[in-house]
């Protein structure tokens, strides 16, 4: 009897060892893993349009121990083709695109559509959600991968960056995916290649580098607008992105935002949306004082609610003229009344009449007023000496 | 005798554990879909069904259900009963085989083959089967704490990049979608009601307490993964995975600095298959040797005497091991099961069958 049993043990343990072991690479849970050595981390990637669908760029980023970046460029007619292709020049390593940090799109390959790309990362199980989107101006997306020092440190810095500066939010695949499916529309980081000639003098050659460039307005998951920097500040207060953004008043007096609060109330009539009643209450500290004299709290307070009046204006006009959500605003006219957003037959946006109304004070600061009348020559003027 | 006496604690311990697979496999997908927004009221409508029909059943069957199918049914009707019920259990094994591999390749091993990862399963799960509900019982309540701070380390990494504004508000229109998809978690939330077969090894008398608290905590738990799919995805966007807490938990960092954590954290329901399908296997077993006359368990506290009928778990579960190498050969087939047929099959047996039972059971006394 204990021979039988020893002998069902030996036979359970066996089956065991073959299942869980490496032994057989097919169809076992070893078939998933692979050398570190083996695998080539992909940080960022470009996507540009191409005679055959599509242009894709892959960049590796700095490695640890300051090795360069590899930077691989292939024309496909899809997402996966293009990725295979790319394989086929790299037959020592395999690409690992799990590590994928950035997604960068040239302007022309936005405006037919990301919705390619967002279903892939979406379906695909080693990309994740949290790659953050651009859309790029001014060249193709191989142009600057090819000829930026560091691709990936360069898109790193701007999402650190981003939130901070209050004029640009690098957007997640996820935070895209989910506004697109919840209000139909939504943004995108926007940048512009510049050449980093007369800016950058250091060792090495200079190429091109990617500055934040406000927003692109996604449509349908095409790019179908753009916001500018200036407004971009607007869009974030809009959105609840709010960061230190830094505008420069009228009078030349430079601020820094500490604040912006925003209320949605919306006013329902017959069963639609009527009027939406967007309130902002923004606060601000002095940054940079241009000296005109004109710099009392209250002065800088004034010129600061109509520029940002002036700002929103403009953003929430390109939300009325497109038709479509990109800020989000449903979320907060929903929250005030389910029961009468669910029951809507045609999107809010098309009989709401949209208004605002600003109020933005600039709190007093420690630059002294004597520093204000200052003379080219250094003497004071004024009160002091 | 002694390694099939476990305490109500215990009994609540391994229910609980028991639902944490079939719930988490399609339920938040299938609110979301349904519901939209309002899918956070399922749980709590289900949790609330969930507690009164565990109070109804605690008064039912206090000397096993096996008997009273016996007094209902007489002798012979009863025994082809409580073979069917061990048939039952066997397809749900496989099942539970099958959607754990399916689970496993959609989200963490995508170039794996399922017939691997079910075999080791099976066989993994099999000493549990053998070993007694006791054994069971006492590594259910240690799995219990474990899942319980996962999905509250999940749901504090989580909340960070919560956005709930304008969902969380529901409407008319949403409530009865509400109430059809609590549905759907109830007929996943009956498998546990098999352990109504171990009524006559109990060693405390019944406590209300630990039955509402097992429904508590698991309206609980799936009111924390709809919230974290809600915050994450939204309900437009959630409703489109095929995992959404999985895929929720596969784009989770932790402090901005771990990621990836998917893995250790979706391995962590290998703990609910193997209770799951160890009880199924071990009930299905004691069913099927009662209905011969064997009383289905060993005096002696070994693993593999075989004597009593204990040999029928081996028969058990290489049913069930072919009905998971069998069912669902495709991805896509695996809607059918999970959604349709298993429930279907869970409604019959648990929520027509056994308040029948207990019924003519009760006036027969």
């Amino acid at each position: 009897m204990k021979r039988k049993l020893s002998f069902s043990f030996i036979i359970i343990i066996v089956c065991l060892a073959l299942c869980l072991s490496g032994c057989s690479a097919a169809g076992t849970i070893w078939a998933n893993y692979r050398e570190i050595a083996q695998l080539r981390l992909i940080q960022t990637l470009g996507v540009d349009t191409a005679p055959s669908g599509l242009r894709l760029t892959v960049s590796t980023g700095a490695g640890a121990g300051g090795t360069s970046e590899d930077v691989l460029s292939r024309e496909d007619s899809s997402i996966t083709l293009a990725m295979a292709s790319l394989q086929d020049y790299t037959t020592a390593q395999q690409l690992y695109y799990a590590q994928s940090r950035h997604i960068v799109f040239s302007e022309e390959y936005a405006a037919e559509g990301i919705g390619r790309w967002l279903d892939y990362v979406q379906s695909a199980a080693d990309v994740r959600l949290s790659t953050t989107l651009f859309v790029l101006r001014g060249a193709s997306a191989q142009e600057l991968m090819t000829s930026s020092t560091d691709i990936t440190e360069c898109l790193n810095s701007v999402q650190r960056d981003a939130d901070s500066r209050g004029d640009t939010h690098a957007f997640t695949c996820g935070e895209t995916a989910r506004w697109l499916a919840d209000f139909g529309a939504g943004l995108i980081c926007a940048l512009r290649a510049e050449s980093e000639e007369g800016s950058v003098f250091s060792e090495g050659e200079t190429g091109l580098t990617a500055v934040p460039d406000g927003f692109g307005v996604l449509v349908g998951k095409r790019v179908a607008d753009y916001i500018d920097a200036d407004d971009a500040v607007a869009a974030c207060i809009l959105t609840g992105l709010v960061g230190l953004a830094e505008i420069q008043l009228s009078g030349g007096d430079v601020v820094v935002l500490s604040r912006a609060d925003v209320s949605v109330k919306p006013q329902w009539s017959c069963g639609k949306v009527a009027r939406v009643e967007i309130s902002i209450d923004a606060a601000a500290v002095l940054a940079e004082s241009a000296g005109s004299g004109g710099s009392a709290p209250e002065a800088l307070g004034a010129l600061l609610t109509r520029e940002l009046y002036e700002r929103a204006s403009r953003v929430l006009a390109l939300e009325k003229e497109l038709g479509a959500d990109f800020l989000g605003l449903g979320a907060s006219i929903r929250a005030d009344s389910a029961q009468k957003f669910d029951a809507l037959t045609e999107p809010w946006l098309t009989d709401a009449e949209l208004v605002l109304a600003v109020s933005a004070a600039v709190e007093p600061t420690d630059i002294p007023h004597s520093a204000q009348n200052t003379d080219e020559s250094g003497a004071s003027t004024g009160l002091g000496k | 005798m002694e390694n099939n006496t476990i305490s109500h604690r215990q009994l609540s311990a391994i229910a609980f554990m028991m639902v944490l697979s079939p719930l988490m496999h399609s339920q938040p997908r299938v609110w979301l879909e349904q519901t939209g927004g309002a899918a956070w009221l399922s749980p709590l409508i289900a949790g609330l069904a969930v507690a009164l029909l565990f109070l109804l059943w605690r008064g039912f069957f206090p000397e096993g259900y096996a008997a009273a199918l016996r007094r209902a049914w007489g002798k012979y009707l009863g025994g082809a009963v409580m073979l069917l019920y061990a048939l039952w259990m066997v397809c749900h094994a496989g099942f539970v085989l099958r959607s754990g591999a399916e689970r496993f390749i959609a989200t963490i091993y995508p170039a794996s083959r399922y017939p691997f990862l079910v075999v080791t399963m099976a066989l993994t799960c099999l000493p549990a089967a053998l070993g007694g509900m006791r054994p069971l019982g006492r590594s259910a309540m240690i799995f219990r704490p474990v899942m319980l701070c996962v999905f509250a380390l999940l749901l504090i990494f989580a909340v960070f990049d919560f956005n709930l504004t304008g969902i969380l508000g529901v409407s008319s229109a949403q409530v009865l979608p509400a109430l059809r998809s609590s549905w759907g978690m109830l007929s996943a939330a009956t498998v546990p009601a098999v352990l109504c077969f171990w009524g006559d090894r109990t060693s405390e008398k019944p406590l209300r307490r630990g039955g509402l608290f097992w429904a508590l905590s698991v309206a609980a738990v799936l009111e924390v993964s709809i919230l974290i799919v809600l915050g994450t995805f939204g309900p437009a966007l959630g409703g489109t995975f095929k995992y959404p807490f999985f895929d929720a938990v596969l784009n989770t960092t932790i402090l901005d600095s771990v990621e990836h954590i998917e893995a250790l954290a979706i391995a962590l329901w290998v703990f609910s298959d193997f209770v799951l399908y160890a009880v199924l296997l071990a009930t299905a077993s004691r069913a099927a040797a009662l209905c011969f006359g064997m009383s289905g368990e060993s005096e002696e506290k070994r693993l593999l005497p075989l004597k009593n009928g204990r040999w029928l778990t081996l028969v058990c579960a290489a049913a069930s091991l072919a009905a998971a190498l069998t069912i669902a050969p495709l991805s896509q087939d695996m809607d059918f099961y999970s959604l349709r047929l298993i429930p279907a099959l869970n409604a019959l047996f648990v929520f027509i069958l056994m308040p029948l039972t207990g019924l003519i059971s009760r006036l027969r006394r």
